[in-house]
C-alpha cells in the first residue's frame, strides 16, 4: 500500500557509514563512547529514511526507558504483576494499533511526524517533506526487542538500564530494518571493558556482507517475479505454474530475508558483535518442528523464551495449549488478521500432528536413509508452502488461489 | 593435514586484508582498461537528431553526459536548465522550445540541455553548479512556478542530485549535504568516478539486479494480473510523497479533489501545488533558489533566468495566491541580483503568454511568439560575450 522502502539502501548506506566509522570505534577504548557511535549511526540511519522515522524511535524508546523505570518503582510490590501486565500492553499498543488500523495509524504517523519536526527545525522538515510515504518501518521488530526487555527486567535477569543504554539497544543499527529480534546479552555485555576488533571479526563480517548482498541483490532478484503468482494466478493457465511459482516464491522469500539478516549479522561482527543466528537452512529440515528451530529463529526464540515455556511447552499436559499460543504469538507478529489466526493455527496444528505420529512411529524403527529424509523434508516443504498464500494474501483472496492450486481453474 | 588447512582456511590478518583491499582496487581499475562504458539513448533522443541540442542530463537516472567534463570553446554554447515547460506536445509531435529559440537567435548557437521535468529546488541549485562548472558562455535558467518555491517537495528520489552528490561536496555546501543525500549515494560517485565502465550511469546493485533478473536462462516472466486491485483511492495516493501531503495535510485527505473518478485531474494537481508556494525566506527551497542565484552571479556567466508562463485561467483563489507570492518574491530577487550579466524575467508580456496555446496550466501545446521573445532575450546576453 505504502511505498515499499528498499532495505538494501539501508544496509548499503550503513556498510559506507561502517567503512568510514570502523577506524575510529576501533581507537575508542571506551565502552560508553563505543555504544554511543553506534547509537548515532543508528540514529543517523534511521533518518536516511525519514526523519519522521528517527524521531518516532526516539519517543518510543523514550517510553520503553519510562515503563521501565515504572516497572522498577514497583518491584516485588504486591501488585508488580499487575502492573508489568499493563506495561507490556502499552508496549505493544502502537504496533497492535498501526496492525488493525494499518492505513489509518500510517497516516497519522507520517503527518504527526512531520509535524513535529517542523517544531524542531523547518530545514529537518523539507527534508522529511521528500522522503517516502512510509509504514513505521522495523516497528514490528522493535516491539518484540522492547517487550523482551521489559520482561527480562521483570523477571530480575536484566537490571534497569539507563536511557543512553535503552538507547543503544533500540537504535542498535544493524537490525533495525530487518531484524533479527536481538536480545540485549547479544550486543550489550554488563562488564564495561571493550572487545578488541581482530581481522578475523572483519574478514568473517565482509564474508558475511558479501554474502548477503548476493542473496539479496542477485538471488532473490532471479526469483522475484514469482510473487507475481499472487496478483496473477488465474491467468497462469495451469495449476504446475501456479505450483512453480508458489515453491520460487517460497525459495525467493526465504532467501530475500535471510540475505538481510545475513547483513545485519556481517555488519554487526565488523564491530565484534556476535548476534546469534537467525536461520539454518529451514528447507532442508525433516519435519515442522526442525523447521520451526530453524526459521527466522530470533521470534522462535523470543515466542519459545515467553510465550512457549511459561505455558507450560514442556509439560505433556499442557503441550498442545502452548504449541497453539506459540505459533499464534509467531503468526500475529506478522499481522494481525484473520488469515495469520489460520496461519497460526494451521502450523500449530502441523506440530501437534507431527509431534505425535513421531511419537506413534517412534516403535516402527523408520530407517533413516537418504529415501526417508528426502520423504521429510519434501513433505516439510509442502506444509510450509501451503501456508504461504496466508501470508501474502488476505483471507478472501488466498481461498481462491488455495482452489486454484487444488487444481480448480 | 596442517598443509591441507593452510590451503582452504584463511587465517586473516591486518596485512591480509590489506592486500585483498588493494587486489580488489587494482582489479577494479583493471577491469576499467577492457570493460566498454555502456551507451545508451536519451529519453527523447530522437528529437535532438539533426538539431543543434545536446541532452546533458534527463529524468532517466540511468542516462547522463558524464562524458562532457567543459563545453567546447570553439562555439558559441548555451546551457539550458529547464524542465517541461520547455516541452511542446501538440498530437503526437514533440518539439523543445531551445530548438526553435536557436532558430531565431542573431548566431549560430549550440544548446546543452539539462532538462529535468518536475524539477525540485536541489535540482536546479545542482544543475546550475554543473553547468557552471562546464563553462558554457551563457545560461538560460527557466524557472517552474509549482516547483520554485515548493518547500513540500525539495527534491525528488530519482532526481538529478543523487547522481550529483558530489557536487554538493564543496566548502559551503557539505554541513547541508550530510543531511541531504544519503552516505550511499557519495559512495556511489566516487566509484563512479573511479570504475567508470562498472558504475558509470547506473546504481551498481540496480544494474546487478537488473542483470539478475534477466539472465535466468528460463525466464521468469510476471504473472499478468487478472483485473485491477480493488485498493482504495486513499490507499493509491500513499505512495507518492507529494500527492500524500497535499491531500493529507494541505487539504484534509480530500481525494475527489484531485482524481475525481478515480483519475488524476492535472489542472487540480498543479493548482494545488502553486496554492503551498512556500516564499518564506527561510525555507530551504528559498534559501536553495538564492544560492543557485549566488553562484551563477558570482560566475559572471551572462545568464537569463526567466519564470516560466502559465495559462491565465487559474481558478482557485488558493492558487491565484501563491502564484502571487511566486512572482512577488521573484521580482524582490531580481531587484537584488540582477546585474549586466544576470537577466531575470518575472512578468512575460501579456502579449506573448496570450499568444501560446497550453495544454493545461503550464504546458504547451503551441508556444505562440514565446521563441522570438526569448530569442531577443538571449541575442543581448549573447552580444555580451562576444563584445
Amino acid at each position: 500500500m505504502f511505498s515499499e522502502y528498499d532495505s538494501t539502501t539501508y544496509f548499503l548506506n550503513a556498510l559506507v557509514l561502517s567503512v568510514l566509522i570502523l577506524p575510529a570505534y576501533c581507537l575508542v577504548k571506551k565502552a560508553l563512547y563505543r555504544r554511543l557511535i553506534l547509537t548515532l549511526l543508528g540514529g543517523f540511519l534511521l533518518y536516511t529514511v525519514a526523519p519522521r522515522l528517527l524521531l518516532f524511535y526516539i519517543a518510543f524508546w523514550c517510553v520503553v526507558y519510562l515503563l521501565s523505570t515504572v516497572l522498577k518503582a514497583f518491584y516485588e510490590k504486591k501488585i508488580e504483576a499487575y502492573v508489568f501486565t499493563v506495561l507490556l500492553f502499552l508496549t505493544a499498543t502502537p504496533m497492535v494499533a498501526w496492525k488493525i488500523f494499518e492505513t489509518d495509524f500510517s497516516i497519522a504517523f507520517n503527518i504527526l511526524g512531520n509535524s513535529f519536526l517542523g517544531l524542531i527545525s523547518g530545514d529537518i522538515q523539507d527534508v522529511d517533506y521528500s522522503k517516502a510515504i512510509i509504514i513505521p518501518i522495523g516497528l514490528s521488530f522493535a516491539t518484540f526487542r522492547a517487550l523482551d526487555l521489559l520482561i527480562k527486567c521483570y523477571l530480575g535477569v536484566q537490571d534497569r538500564l539507563s536511557l543512553e543504554r535503552i538507547f543503544f539497544y533500540g537504535f542498535f543499527p544493524f537490525v533495525q530494518v530487518v531484524g533479527p529480534i536481538i536480545e540485549i546479552s547479544e550486543i550489550d555485555k554488563t562488564s564495561d571493558q571493550v572487545k578488541k576488533i581482530t581481522p578475523e571479526d572483519i574478514f568473517e563480517g565482509g564474508k558475511r556482507i558479501v554474502l548477503g548482498f548476493f542473496k539479496v541483490i542477485v538471488l532473490a532478484a532471479l526469483l522475484m517475479e514469482s510473487s507475481s503468482v499472487f496478483g496473477g494466478y488465474q491467468t497462469a493457465g495451469t495449476v504446475t505454474v501456479v505450483w512453480l511459482y508458489l515453491l520460487l516464491y517460497m525459495w525467493f522469500f526465504y532467501i530475500n530475508f535471510s540475505g538481510y539478516s545475513d547483513l545485519a549479522i556481517g555488519a554487526s561482527r565488523l564491530f565484534g558483535f556476535q548476534i546469534k543466528e537467525n536461520f539454518n537452512t529451514p528447507y532442508f529440515k525433516r519435519n515442522i518442528s526442525d523447521f520451526w528451530n530453524n526459521w527466522h529463529m530470533s521470534l522462535s526464540r523470543f515466542a519459545q523464551r515467553n510465550a512457549f515455556i511459561p505455558l507450560g511447552g514442556y509439560r505433556e499436559k499442557t503441550r498442545d495449549i502452548a504449541t497453539l499460543a506459540t505459533m499464534m504469538l509467531i503468526a500475529l507478529w506478522h499481522d494481525l488478521t484473520i488469515g495469520m489466526i489460520v496461519f497460526g493455527g494451521y502450523h500449530a496444528a502441523g506440530l501437534v500432528v507431527q509431534r505425535r505420529f513421531s511419537r506413534a512411529t517412534q516403535s516402527l524403527k523408520i530407517p533413516d536413509n537418504f529415501y526417508t529424509r528426502s520423504a521429510g523434508i519434501l513433505m516439510t516443504n509442502l506444509f510450509v508452502a501451503l501456508s504461504f498464500p496466508l501470508l501474502a494474501l488476505k483471507l478472501d483472496d488466498a481461498i481462491p488461489f488455495y482452489i486454484v492450486l487444488l487444481g480448480g481453474f | 593435514m596442517g598443509f591441507l588447512k593452510s590451503l582452504f582456511i584463511y587465517q586473516p590478518t591486518w596485512w591480509g586484508l590489506l592486500r585483498i583491499t588493494l587486489l580488489t582496487l587494482v582489479c577494479l581499475n583493471a577491469s576499467s582498461s577492457f570493460i566498454e562504458v555502456s551507451k545508451k539513448s536519451p529519453p527523447y533522443g530522437k528529437y535532438f537528431k539533426g538539431t543543434r541540442t545536446v541532452p546533458m542530463s534527463t529524468n532517466d537516472r540511468n542516462w547522463v553526459r558524464d562524458d562532457i567534463i567543459k563545453f567546447p570553446s570553439n562555439e558559441t554554447n548555451i546551457a539550458w536548465l529547464s524542465g517541461s515547460s520547455i516541452i511542446i506536445k501538440e498530437g503526437g509531435k514533440v518539439t523543445f522550445l531551445p530548438n526553435l529559440v536557436s532558430q531565431n537567435t542573431s548566431k549560430s548557437t549550440q544548446n546543452y540541455l539539462y532538462n529535468v521535468t518536475a524539477r525540485r529546488p536541489i535540482d536546479t541549485y545542482l544543475m546550475v553548479q554543473d553547468a557552471i562548472d562546464k563553462k558554457p558562455d551563457a545560461i538560460v535558467l527557466v524557472l517552474n512556478p509549482f516547483w520554485v518555491y515548493n518547500s513540500s517537495a525539495i527534491f525528488n528520489k530519482d532526481a538529478v542530485f543523487k547522481r550529483a552528490a558530489q557536487l554538493w561536496w564543496n566548502a559551503v555546501d557539505w554541513p547541508k549535504a550530510l543531511f541531504l543525500v544519503e552516505p550511499y549515494n557519495y559512495a556511489y560517485n566516487l566509484f563512479g568516478a573511479l570504475f567508470p565502465p562498472l558504475l558509470s550511469g547506473e546504481q551498481l546493485y540496480s544494474k546487478l539486479n537488473r542483470v539478475a533478473r534477466r539472465s535466468l536462462s528460463v525466464k521468469l516472466k510476471p504473472l499478468p494480473k487478472l483485473a485491477q486491485s480493488n485498493a482504495s483511492d486513499k490507499e493509491i495516493k500513499l505512495k507518492q510523497p507529494l500527492q500524500f501531503w497535499l491531500l493529507f495535510k494541505h487539504f484534509d485527505g480530500n481525494v475527489e479533489r484531485f482524481f475525481p473518478k478515480g483519475r488524476l485531474d492535472a489542472r487540480a494537481w498543479q493548482e494545488a501545488t502553486i496554492a503551498i508556494a512556500n516564499t518564506d525566506q527561510n525555507a530551504l527551497s528559498s534559501r536553495l533558489l538564492n544560492m543557485s542565484f549566488e553562484r551563477l552571479r558570482e560566475s559572471h556567466i551572462p545568464t537569463l533566468v526567466y519564470l516560466a508562463p502559465i495559462s491565465a485561467d487559474l481558478s482557485s483563489p488558493l492558487s491565484v495566491n501563491g502564484y502571487s507570492r511566486v512572482k512577488t518574491r521573484l521580482r524582490e530577487l531580481r531587484d537584488q541580483y540582477e546585474n549586466s550579466s544576470m537577466k531575470i524575467i518575472v512578468d512575460i508580456p501579456v502579449s506573448v503568454t496570450e499568444s501560446i496555446k497550453f495544454r493545461d496550466i503550464l504546458h504547451l501545446s503551441e508556444p505562440g511568439i514565446l521563441p522570438q521573445y526569448l530569442s531577443e532575450r538571449i541575442n543581448h546576453i549573447i552580444e555580451d560575450v562576444s563584445r
